[in-house]
């Protein structure tokens, strides 16, 4: 088992509520890893986009096995 | 329930993020007792209650470690309020002898000056080595090499007795000199408290017992330009001692799952703290991007945002609270400080309708002129 500190963008649809952001972002971040401890960092809007930008700043529990995916460039 | 129970009240000051208020050596303590006496029962973490070599025990405040606090706020986990925890030392082996000894002789003193129950006492396999990391944000962040190694010597802890655990690991001395120099002057990020966090978050993912970290560190030369809210820091050998203090009388965690298996459910319930006897929670403007923010926001439990600085800016705008519309806006208050708050928390602990207290206020309306 692996420790890893990432830093990932998401979109933030405007269609998204507030009430179901957190188990979205929990679901992006298990793409990676199974979350250990994470925050939005910063919020950005685009509002030409109709969406927003969030930054996630984690920490994931890596499986060996399963770390082999990851992606280095989002360290 | 009549008015003059408590409000149990969860505050929260993320670790790592350099609040104004709570970014330093315990000090956010003050606001704690406050908020405490004004509330009758907080619930908090260590980030905001270890101060070092300065701690204050209080029996309105529960203190509970971020990860688990993630899991009660989202309602996974119930609080089991305690009369004393057991609780085991876990020793990083990359102490050396001198350091690891004065963590002894803490742990020693608190059993022989203040009565505590500690031990046993285990030292891990090998060094786990402790990685700071720095996030675009600011917040410091960072990891370990050997999280299996910490693991295994936690979970003999556990098996032999330890109700909780207090952790100590060996944090590197050659960390940025200009961000620690910034830090005790009283302008910069605690660059050591982000992986301290991560630390604790693993060893209670993993074993559901109370858990606190106090990293070892060799102790620095004088500062004579030292922020008071440092000083906790700077007064004896070891950080392990607030540790301690809070573990003895941290709650236990139970595991919903755990209660439906039971027997006597019902008297079972009534004796834990759960996220629906949540009053307020208590949250740094700007800080607002938090696992258990969002869980609380998600049950419509009333959000008192705190004027309180630190590097991020995940603001009650950017997270669209500003934009609620209906009965939901109605949770979401504001205050330009931890006085005010604890007035706002007084105000809902006793039904009085915040509106009442504020000017100009407005006559009210009928639902059939809109």
């Amino acid at each position: 088992m692996n420790l890893e500190f990432i830093e990932l963008d998401l979109d933030w649809p405007f269609e998204l509520s507030l009430f179901d952001l957190k188990n979205y972002i929990l679901s992006k971040l298990l793409e990676y890893g199974e979350p250990l401890r994470w925050a939005i960092t910063s919020v950005t809007t685009h509002s030409e986009k109709k969406i927003q930008l969030m930054s996630i700043e984690v920490v994931l529990i890596i499986n060996q096995d399963k770390g082999k995916g990851i992606n280095s460039e989002l360290s | 329930m009549t008015i003059t129970d408590p409000l149990p009240t969860l505050l929260i000051i993320p670790t790592g993020i350099g609040c104004n208020v709570g970014g330093y050596a315990g000090d956010a303590i003050p606001a704690a007792r406050l908020l405490a006496s004004a509330s009758g029962c907080l619930i908090t973490h260590p980030n905001v209650m270890n101060g070092g070599s300065l701690y204050w025990p209080d029996n309105c405040i529960q203190y509970v470690e971020g990860y688990s606090l993630n899991l009660f706020a989202s309602g996974e986990v119930f609080l089991k309020p305690v009369r004393q925890q057991k609780v085991g030392l876990l020793l990083d082996a990359g102490l050396e002898s001198d350091l690891k000894k004065r963590h002894l002789q803490v742990a020693d003193g608190c059993v022989a000056s203040l009565g505590l129950d500690i031990g046993p006492v285990m030292t891990t396999e090998k060094a786990i080595q402790i990685n700071l990391k720095k996030g675009m944000s600011g917040s410091s962040w960072g990891n370990i090499e050997e999280p299996d190694v910490l693991l295994r010597a936690a979970e003999k802890l556990k098996q032999a007795g330890a109700t909780a655990i207090a952790v100590v690991t060996r944090f590197p001395d050659e960390s940025d000199e200009l961000e620690t120099k910034l830090y005790r002057q009283g302008h910069g990020v605690d660059i050591i408290a982000g992986v301290e966090a991560v630390i604790s978050h693993f060893l209670v993912k993993h074993l559901l017992i109370p858990c606190a970290h106090a990293p070892g560190l060799a102790p620095l030369p004088i500062d004579y330009d030292l922020d008071p809210r440092t000083s906790g820091e700077e007064i004896g050998y070891t950080f392990l001692q607030s540790v301690l203090v809070g573990l003895s009388r941290a709650p236990d965690l139970i595991y919903k799952s755990e209660i439906k298996a039971k027997e006597n459910t019902l008297f079972q319930v009534n004796t834990l703290l759960s996220n629906r006897d949540l009053g307020a929670v208590v949250v740094p403007q700007g800080a607002l991007g938090g696992e258990a923010v969002l869980s609380c926001i998600e049950r419509f439990i009333p959000l008192i945002i705190v004027s309180n600085q630190g590097v991020l800016n995940v603001s009650s705008t950017k997270m669209r609270l500003d934009s609620l519309s209906g009965n939901r806006d109605k949770n979401i208050l504001y205050a330009e400080n931890y006085i005010e708050a604890a007035g706002l928390i007084t105000a809902l602990r006793h039904a009085i309708n915040v509106k009442s207290l504020r000017r100009p206020i407005d006559c009210l309306k009928q639902l059939n002129d809109e």
